[in-house]
């Protein structure tokens, strides 16, 4: 008769488990700043876009839906994929399956989110809803440099 | 209805000289582009002219097309436009209408000749050119599609001169701004429901051919070149 494992303790088990919620390393603050850093120059285009207008987005004849429209088609894809390996999981029974469709199912969740950021931005400079006036106007550098 | 317009361009008159372009800007108040701007790529025409290059270096020839709204008949840009913006007015002029479009560039994604325009900022003009604004168009605001009309200021201005007069409108009473301009006469305006004109004329000949003819969507505009 086989030895029976041995079980790890107790302490050591919830040590193990809620190491990332009472302390973080080094490398994980890193991340988080490298990934805020890209979140805040993507606030910081879209404010330029809702300043300038739509067209800085270099939308011009003959291509009108761009960059937007693949980003959100790109995003749900990816909420796709979580989607799929929830359900393929749970269709073959996977008794293992719990921490990975955790994993997947946040994937989708937010990748959702984040696609459906992008029709809105799409939309424009939201001049037709507020009503300003400074909308679509370029930037006083290039409204002053015509040629004599 | 009593008229259709449509327009014969002759390809082998053309000398590519823009002043098409240039006429167009001035009669249909058209922002003028800085040449930055123009770099990346944000000017509007609604005239415009291609250039197909034939033969090698130093045997090049080069053939110029001014290419404008074609008016089609089948207009693949008026369906798709949830506003009704652009629609077939009852003499076959593809119209677009500015205060009902609110920029979702169906027609223009759908646009077989890319002839629709987007003005994604406000217009704009070096001085003193702000002072020669055509008072018979209006000025567009940012965010709507903008194309060739036909004139159709024009169109309309000489049916009400003809209708002062008690008289009937006659071939070359209408004349848009760039057909006037034209220095070779490559292009000529009319009505095509009378047989007789001009552009009627043209449109017959043999030596008449529409542009992207093959996707059905029966232009008015016919282009003259020698057939090989």
């Amino acid at each position: 008769m086989a030895a029976a494992p041995e079980l790890l303790p107790y302490k050591q088990i919830r040590e193990d488990l809620f190491r990332p919620l009472s302390r973080v390393s080094g490398r994980y603050v890193v991340v988080t700043i490298v990934a805020f850093l890209v979140g805040l120059a993507g606030l910081v285009a879209w404010g330029y876009q809702i300043r300038r207008g739509m067209g800085v987005t270099g939308l011009q004849r003959p291509v009108y839906w761009a960059i937007y429209i693949v980003d959100f088609v790109f995003w749900i894809g990816i909420s796709h994929a979580g989607t799929l390996i929830s359900a393929i999981l749970r269709l073959t029974d996977a008794t293992w399956r719990k921490p990975v469709t955790r994993v997947a199912e946040a994937i989708t969740v937010f990748a959702l989110m984040i696609g459906g950021m992008f029709p809105i931005i799409h939309l424009g400079c939201c001049g037709r809803i507020s009503g300003r006036r400074s909308c679509g106007t370029l930037p006083p550098s290039s409204r002053t440099s015509f040629p004599a | 209805m009593e008229h259709r317009w449509g327009m014969a361009i002759d390809l082998d008159r053309c000398t590519g000289c823009e002043a098409c372009v240039v006429a167009c800007h001035a009669e249909n108040n058209l922002p003028i582009s800085t040449p930055d701007q123009a770099a990346k790529g944000r000017t509007v025409h609604w005239i415009r002219i291609d250039r197909y290059y034939e033969g090698e270096f130093p045997d090049v020839k080069v053939k110029y097309m001014p290419v404008l709204c074609q008016h089609c008949d089948d207009a693949p840009c008026e369906p798709v436009c949830p506003t009704y913006a652009t629609y077939h007015n009852p003499e076959g002029l593809n119209v677009q209408v500015n205060n009902r479009c609110v920029g979702t560039f169906y027609c223009a994604n759908n646009c077989p000749y890319t002839v629709r325009y987007f003005n994604w900022f406000a217009p704009e003009w070096p001085e003193p050119l702000e002072l020669q604004h055509n008072p018979d168009v209006a000025v567009r605001m940012a965010g709507i599609m903008e194309k060739c009309s036909f004139c159709i200021q024009r169109i309309k201005r000489a049916k009400q001169d003809a209708a002062q007069d008690g008289r009937r409108l006659v071939d070359g009473d209408v004349q848009p701004a760039c057909a006037q301009s034209c220095a070779a006469e490559a292009m000529v305006f009319g009505d095509l429901n009378d047989p007789e004109s001009k552009v009627s004329r043209l449109a017959a000949s043999g030596r008449a051919t529409r542009l992207l003819e093959e996707l059905g969507t029966k232009p008015k505009v016919f282009y003259l070149q020698k057939v090989k």
